[in-house]
């Protein structure tokens, strides 16, 4: 056994109601961590380039990491691994709450969903013993009442994660709901479509299990002289939430405003984090292990927009469904936000499907009676929320909407492809490679598509350093030169991170490279140098790129839409547009793959890959 | 012209505008009195546009509070927009 580990995932058929438990050994751990490390390897293995993803044939894979169930600061997270019914390639979605904890105390470092039950289930995990149950009372109903009933039924210390009527209606960017009203998300790319797909409704788990440390008293030691570093450093995110910097994101032409066509905005100071704390804010919410809080907990007692105590929006959601939509109401972004976690949607892909509506509707391509008779204009809060609703229930253009810009874009045609705002069919979140020019490459070759957590270096540019990542310096927002390497180092890292499983949070609270070798290390035993550290991190994003390779992604899909390349959005980040083909070129001799952004035989011969490539699908 | 001490602690990469800024201690300054927070973030060259969160004595407060004196002052930059 190897301490932090169970070393044992389970294998749950929905077909058969089989339950296979799965050894894991050493060398693989070792090699591919765990979290969406060793979730990329199962979901090659599972799966390849026929599967649909919406099909039995598709797995669900939810997977913890070695420091799940630890002291480690945030580390109660899981990720969930699939095959994207949005993008059609690789997608892994990472969540905090409370459940990856509770998955871990079960004794299991994660499950495989296989196969579709016939009729709607759910499943109850208490420590080993793993039950499918009936739940056709259950099927229907919203994120929150299930989460309640289900706590009901497992006692008040089990943890639940489900999906709202979006994964039941397989809208394709429909997500899954941690915690309830708390709506902690593993929000994108439509993992909430897949578990839809199974008819499988909610997963409960309750575990007693303790996870075993290598070194513990060191261990404990190690992590407690850091919480106070952790707490000052955070201070900004436990008062205002991640909405802190709207203000400086909009100054700097980072936030998306129009549908990504303006580039300023004065709305932008009515929506900030630091005027959510004046109004609508009750208090902050951490996640298991967290001394972060950077959650928000929202209540709004009186007018149309009335709301109990709710989780409150994060950035993303203020970006996406607030400055993109042009409305600067915070009551209505939080009645939005609300509505997303009730039926589980993701609120950046909903942001962006609303934004995308609202320029096709100025520019006449669709009209009223596509909408269902919604005038879908700039900053028409009211149409937003209705418009939520339509996407759920699949409902006029909602319906068409649900199937992600690529569809409906081709569907709505005119010129409506060229303000589709997403790369590989996921839609942007709402950090703008105009304003900050590593987020170019980060988006064009992220692994799941147009995403800012797999390199996540929007706060390094212009603003913080890692010094153990050898970044001392604050790194110019528009220079072109050396961002390569700098969007490469942090995706290794990231990518440790999702495996480990933590919160990227940490990072700003002192948890960077050698702090994080050291606490692994702690924890299981190990001896990993620094360098094995971030050569799993790159390990692990190849294989990623290699599942999507197999798919047929190479050079030609890592791009960024037209009105990136192409259309300077003034404000902030002036005319700057991103150089991505230099820095892409720049960026694919340093991960040694070839012209067609294909890893290289001697590139995966170093990172011990060669297995995967050289073997023909199932 | 009474003269106010406080102590300035900046946050996260903040602390780069000041040279070998020490975490624990902060800053011991002198400044004039009637000065707003943003007098001495602007005399040390923090672009304001960076600055999300101003604490005094641990209370929120706005760039335009006036100082006074043993006052403890800390600024935060903006953290993990996303």
């Amino acid at each position: 056994m190897v301490p932090g580990y169970f070393m044992k995932i389970a294998e749950i058929n929905l077909n058969t109601e089989e339950i296979n438990l799965i050894s894991l050994e050493e060398k693989e751990v070792k090699k591919f961590i765990g979290g969406s490390g060793l979730g990329a390897k199962l979901l090659y293995e599972y799966t390849d380039n026929k599967t649909d993803p919406l099909s039995s044939e598709n797995v669900l894979i939810f997977m913890t990491g070695p420091l799940t169930g630890t002291k480690t600061f945030s580390s109660d997270r899981f990720e969930v691994i699939t095959k994207s019914p949005l993008t059609g390639i690789y997608t892994e979605s990472d969540c905090g709450g409370r459940w990856g904890e509770g998955l871990k105390k079960c004794g299991f470092d994660g499950i495989i969903i296989k196969g579709k039950a016939k009729k709607p289930v759910y499943i109850t995990i208490n420590d080993e013993k793993i039950k499918i149950e009936d739940a056709s009372d259950l099927w229907g109903k919203d994120t929150f009442t299930t989460d309640t009933l289900i706590k009901e039924e497992m006692g008040p210390n089990s943890h639940v994660v489900c999906i709202g009527k979006a994964g039941e209606n397989l809208v394709k960017f429909a997500c899954i709901i941690n915690e309830g009203k708390h709506g902690r998300a593993a929000g994108r790319a439509g993992v909430g479509a897949v578990m839809g797909s199974k008819k499988l409704k909610a997963i409960g788990v309750l575990g007693t299990k303790e996870v075993k440390i290598a070194h513990k008293q060191e261990f404990n030691q190690f992590i407690k002289n850091m919480v106070p570093c952790m707490t000052d450093q955070t201070e900004v995110l436990r008062r205002y939430g991640t909405s802190n910097g709207v203000e400086y994101c909009e100054s700097v032409g980072d936030l998306p405003i129009k549908n990504w066509y303006q580039g300023s905005w004065e709305g932008a100071k009515k929506i900030s984090g630091q005027y959510m704390a004046k109004t609508v804010l009750k208090k902050s919410y951490h996640c298991g292990r967290c001394v972060i809080g950077c959650g928000r907990t929202v209540e709004i007692t009186e007018g149309k927009y009335k709301l109990e105590e709710t989780a409150g929006p994060e950035y993303e959601t203020i970006g996406m469904l607030g400055s993109n939509c042009l409305v600067d109401d915070i009551k209505v972004i939080c009645k939005a936000n609300e509505l997303c976690n009730r039926y589980g949607l993701d609120t950046i892909s909903t942001g962006s499907a609303i934004s995308f509506c609202m320029e096709a509707y100025e520019r006449s391509l669709i009209t009223k009676e596509d909408t269902g008779g919604l005038k879908m204009e700039w900053g028409n809060g009211d149409a937003l929320l209705e418009m939520i609703k339509k996407i759920v229930n699949r409902q006029d253009l909602g319906k068409l909407l649900g199937e992600g810009l690529v569809k409906a874009s081709k569907e709505i045609g005119g010129n409506s492809c060229e303000f589709a705002v997403h790369v590989k069919g996921l839609d942007f979140p709402a950090h703008d490679p105009r304003g900050k020019v590593s987020v170019a490459l980060g988006y064009a070759t992220s692994n799941r598509g147009a995403c800012h957590l797999q390199a996540f270096t929007h706060d390094f540019e212009d603003g913080a350093s890692m010094p153990d990542l050898g970044y001392k310096e604050t790194i110019d927002l528009f220079k072109t030169k050396g961002k390569a390497k700098f969007v490469v180092d942090f995706q290794h890292l990231m990518s440790m991170l999702d495996s480990l499983h933590c919160c990227k949070f940490i990072i700003f609270g002192g948890m960077t490279v050698e702090p994080l070798v050291k606490v692994l290390n702690l924890v299981t035993g190990w001896n990993f140098s620094k360098e094995d550290f971030l050569e799993a991190g790159e390990r692990i994003f190849n294989l990623k790129r290699l599942y999507n390779v197999r798919e047929g992604i190479s050079r030609k899909d890592d791009t960024l839409p037209p009105r990136i390349l192409t259309h300077p959005r003034g404000g902030g980040a002036g005319n700057n547009l991103p150089d991505l083909n230099k820095m892409l070129h720049d960026y694919y001799q340093i991960r040694g793959w070839d012209e067609f952004g294909i890893p290289t035989k001697e590139t995966l011969k170093r990172l011990e890959l060669e297995e995967y490539i050289l073997n023909k699908p199932n | 012209m009474s003269n106010l001490n406080i102590t300035l602690k900046l946050f996260g990469s903040l602390d780069k505008y000041i040279k070998d800024y020490n975490y624990k201690k902060g800053v011991s300054l002198r400044l004039d009195s009637n000065q707003a927070v943003i007098d001495v973030t602007k005399k040390i060259g923090i672009p304001t546009n960076k600055i999300s969160l101003v604490l005094i004595n641990n209370n929120a407060a706005t760039l335009d509070c006036i100082i006074k004196n043993n006052d403890i002052i800390k600024i935060f930059p903006q953290i993990g927009g996303g």
